[in-house]
C-alpha cells in the first residue's frame, strides 16, 4: 500500500500539479516566473556556488533523460568496462560538484543578510528537496553503483509505464536500497513544487543568450534633465552618481 | 486461451436459439470450469519436467529446492498457487511456511512461475500428487533432471571467456538485456568491480547449487527488478550455459584472486570535481566581480 503510494500516486499527482500548476503560474502570474536571481544583492559567493551547482545538475539531468530516452544505447555504451567507468565517474564528478555547490549556495543564504530579506519559505523548501536530491543520488551510485546500467535497464521501463499510464511498481519496490527509492520519490516531489518555488525558472532558460550577441547599456539621455523631471513620481538626488 | 477461442466459435450457431444468451453463459461456464479439470496428468508431466525438474524431484531427495513428495497433502492449493507464482511475493507478505521454506534452502529464492496459468498449475499439482501415491512413488526416484548437473565442470576455456564477455558486457546478449555486471560483483581479477545493487556473485554457483540453480534463476528470475531488466530479453539457453561456465570458474578461483580495491569513483569522482572548479575558474576568472558603482558605493559607505 505505501509502495503504491509512493510509487504510483504520488508521481502522478506531481506531474498532474506541475502541468497544471506551471501552465496556470504562466498565464495568471506571468512575471513570477524567473528564477528570481538576487545576484543584484550579493555576487561573489553566488559565482562559486551557482556555477559549479549548475553545472553539475545540467549533466546529470541530461545524463537521466538519455538513459531514459535512450537505454539501448546507454547500454551498448557501457559495454566496454572503460567507458562504464569513464561514464560513472564523470557523472560522480559533476554530482560532487552540484553538492559543493549547493552548499556554499546554503551557506550564502546563511550568512549574507541581504539575501535573507528576499528569502522565502519556499526557498528554505527548494534547498531541503534539492540536498535530499543530490546527497541520496551520490549515496545510490557510490552503495549501488553501476547506476547507469540498472537505471537503463529497470528504471527506464519503471518510468516509461508510468508515462504509458500503464504504471508498473515492482521493480522498483522490490530494490534493496533506500537511497534509491528516497531519489525516485524525492524527484517526483521536486517535478510536484516546481509551480510554486523558484525551480519553474528551468521552463524559462534564456537559450538564446547563449548565441544572441552582446547588448551594451549606455545612460543615452540628459542627466540633468532626468533629475530634475516632473514627469513621473516626485524627482529627486541620486546620492551616488 | 483456449476457452475464450472455443467460446467465440460456438457463439454464431447459438443465434437462432431462443434464449441465446443464457446458452452462451452457460457454454462459457462449462468451458471456464470443465475444462482446466479435464486437463490430464499427461500435462502436469510436461509442465513438471519444463519447468521444476531442474530443481525438484517427486521423491528421491532434495536437490536445489525441497523433494516435492506429498506437498500437495501438506500445504492447500491456494498456498502452492501463491508460492509458485511468486515466492518471494508470499515471503514479503508474512507468511510463516513461507519464511521457514526460504530460510531453511539458504535463502535461494525460487523462480517465479508467473507463465503457468491456474489451470496449469493445477494439472501440475494433480502429477505430482499422483507421484506421491505410494503405488508410483517407487519409480519416481528415477526422475532425470532436465539440465546436466556437471556441464559446466567440464566446460572449455572458450566457453568460460564467452560466459566473461556475457557478464561484464564486452559481448551483448542476444535479446538485447542488460550485462550482469550492471548489477552484480564477483571478485575475480580479470574484471572490474561490478554493480553493487544487488547480491555479489561469487560464490553463487555453489550457494544457487550449480547449473541447475543457476539456470532457473536466469530462465526465469523470481526478483522483480531482475524480471523486469529481462523483460522480453530472454537469456537463451547457450548464453546461460556460458555465465555459468564463468561462474563456476570465478568460484572454484576465488581463494586465490587478488582483487585490487582501488576506489574509482571516489577518486576519480573527486579528482573530476576539484578540475571541473578549475575550469570554471580559469574560463570566468576575468569576470566582473562587481556592481558597476560598487567603488562609489563603498565611498559614500565610508563617509557616513
Amino acid at each position: 500500500m505505501t509502495n503504491f503510494l509512493l510509487f504510483i500516486v504520488l508521481p502522478y499527482a506531481c506531474l498532474a500539479v506541475f502541468l497544471i500548476g506551471s501552465i496556470y503560474r504562466y498565464k495568471s502570474r506571468g512575471f513570477t516566473v524567473s528564477s528570481i536571481s538576487s545576484q543584484f544583492l550579493e555576487g561573489r559567493k553566488l559565482f562559486w556556488g551557482s556555477q559549479p551547482f549548475h553545472w553539475g545538475l545540467f549533466v546529470l539531468f541530461f545524463g537521466h533523460l538519455i538513459a531514459f530516452l535512450f537505454p539501448r544505447a546507454v547500454l551498448a555504451w557501457n559495454g566496454q568496462p572503460v567507458r562504464l567507468l569513464i561514464l560513472e565517474i564523470v557523472a560522480f564528478a559533476f554530482g560532487v560538484c552540484a553538492l559543493l555547490g549547493l552548499v556554499l549556495l546554503v551557506n550564502r543564504r546563511l550568512t549574507s543578510r541581504r539575501v535573507q530579506v528576499v528569502t522565502s519559505k519556499m526557498d528554505v523548501l527548494v534547498f531541503v528537496i534539492l540536498l535530499t536530491q543530490i546527497i541520496s543520488g551520490l549515496l545510490v551510485a557510490y552503495h549501488s553503483r553501476w547506476g547507469s546500467s540498472w537505471f537503463a535497464a529497470f528504471l527506464t521501463p519503471y518510468l516509461r509505464s508510468i508515462f504509458v499510464f500503464d504504471p508498473q511498481m515492482d521493480a522498483i519496490a522490490s530494490v534493496n536500497s533506500l537511497s534509491l527509492k528516497v531519489h525516485v520519490i524525492s524527484a517526483f516531489t521536486l517535478i510536484g513544487v516546481i509551480p510554486f518555488t523558484r525551480f519553474i525558472h528551468f521552463l524559462v532558460y534564456p537559450v538564446d543568450y547563449l548565441w544572441r550577441s552582446y547588448q551594451q547599456v549606455i545612460w543615452n539621455w540628459n542627466r540633468k534633465s532626468i533629475r530634475t523631471s516632473r514627469a513621473h513620481s516626485e524627482g529627486h538626488k541620486s546620492k551616488n552618481n | 486461451m483456449r476457452t475464450k477461442i472455443a467460446a467465440i466459435k460456438i457463439e454464431p450457431m447459438l443465434i437462432p436459439s431462443k434464449k441465446p444468451v443464457l446458452q452462451i453463459i452457460a457454454l462459457a461456464a462449462y468451458f471456464l470450469f470443465m475444462l482446466p479439470n479435464g486437463l490430464s496428468a499427461q500435462d502436469g508431466e510436461a509442465i513438471f519436467k519444463q519447468n521444476c525438474a531442474a530443481c525438484h524431484k517427486v521423491g528421491g531427495g532434495r536437490m536445489v529446492g525441497p523433494d516435492l513428495m506429498g506437498v500437495t497433502t501438506k500445504r492447500s492449493e491456494e498456498w502452492l498457487i501463491k508460492w509458485t507464482k511468486s515466492s518471494q511475493s508470499l515471503i514479503k507478505s508474512g507468511d510463516a511456511d513461507a519464511k521457514a521454506i526460504f530460510e531453511e534452502f539458504n535463502q535461494t529464492p525460487m523462480p517465479d512461475q508467473a507463465h503457468l496459468s491456474d489451470a496449469d498449475l493445477k494439472a501440475l499439482y494433480a502429477y505430482v500428487a499422483s507421484k506421491s501415491e505410494p503405488a508410483t512413488a517407487a519409480t519416481a526416484g528415477t526422475n532425470e533432471p532436465a539440465i546436466a548437473t556437471d556441464a559446466s565442470k567440464n566446460a572449455t576455456a572458450e566457453d568460460i571467456e564467452y560466459g566473461k564477455g556475457l557478464f561484464i558486457g564486452s559481448q551483448a546478449l542476444v535479446n538485447g538485456g542488460p550485462a550482469c555486471i550492471s548489477c552484480h560483483n564477483v571478485n575475480y581479477a580479470d574484471v572490474i568491480p561490478g554493480g553493487l545493487l544487488a547480491k555479489d556473485l561469487t560464490n553463487a554457483f555453489s550457494r544457487l547449487g550449480g547449473d541447475a540453480g543457476i539456470h532457473g534463476m536466469l530462465g526465469a528470475p523470481p526478483f522483480p527488478a531482475m524480471t523486469e531488466a529481462y523483460k522480453n530479453k530472454a537469456i537463451t539457453d547457450k548464453e546461460i550455459a556460458a555465465i555459468t561456465a564463468f561462474l563456476y570458474k570465478v568460484d572454484s578461483d576465488k581463494a586465490n584472486q587478488q582483487v585490487a580495491s582501488f576506489n574509482y569513483l571516489l577518486y576519480g569522482g573527486f579528482g573530476g570535481a576539484v578540475m571541473l572548479l578549475a575550469l570554471i575558474f580559469l574560463i570566468w576568472n576575468n569576470r566582473k566581480k562587481y556592481t558597476v558603482k560598487k567603488s562609489i558605493y563603498d565611498r559614500q559607505i565610508k563617509s557616513i
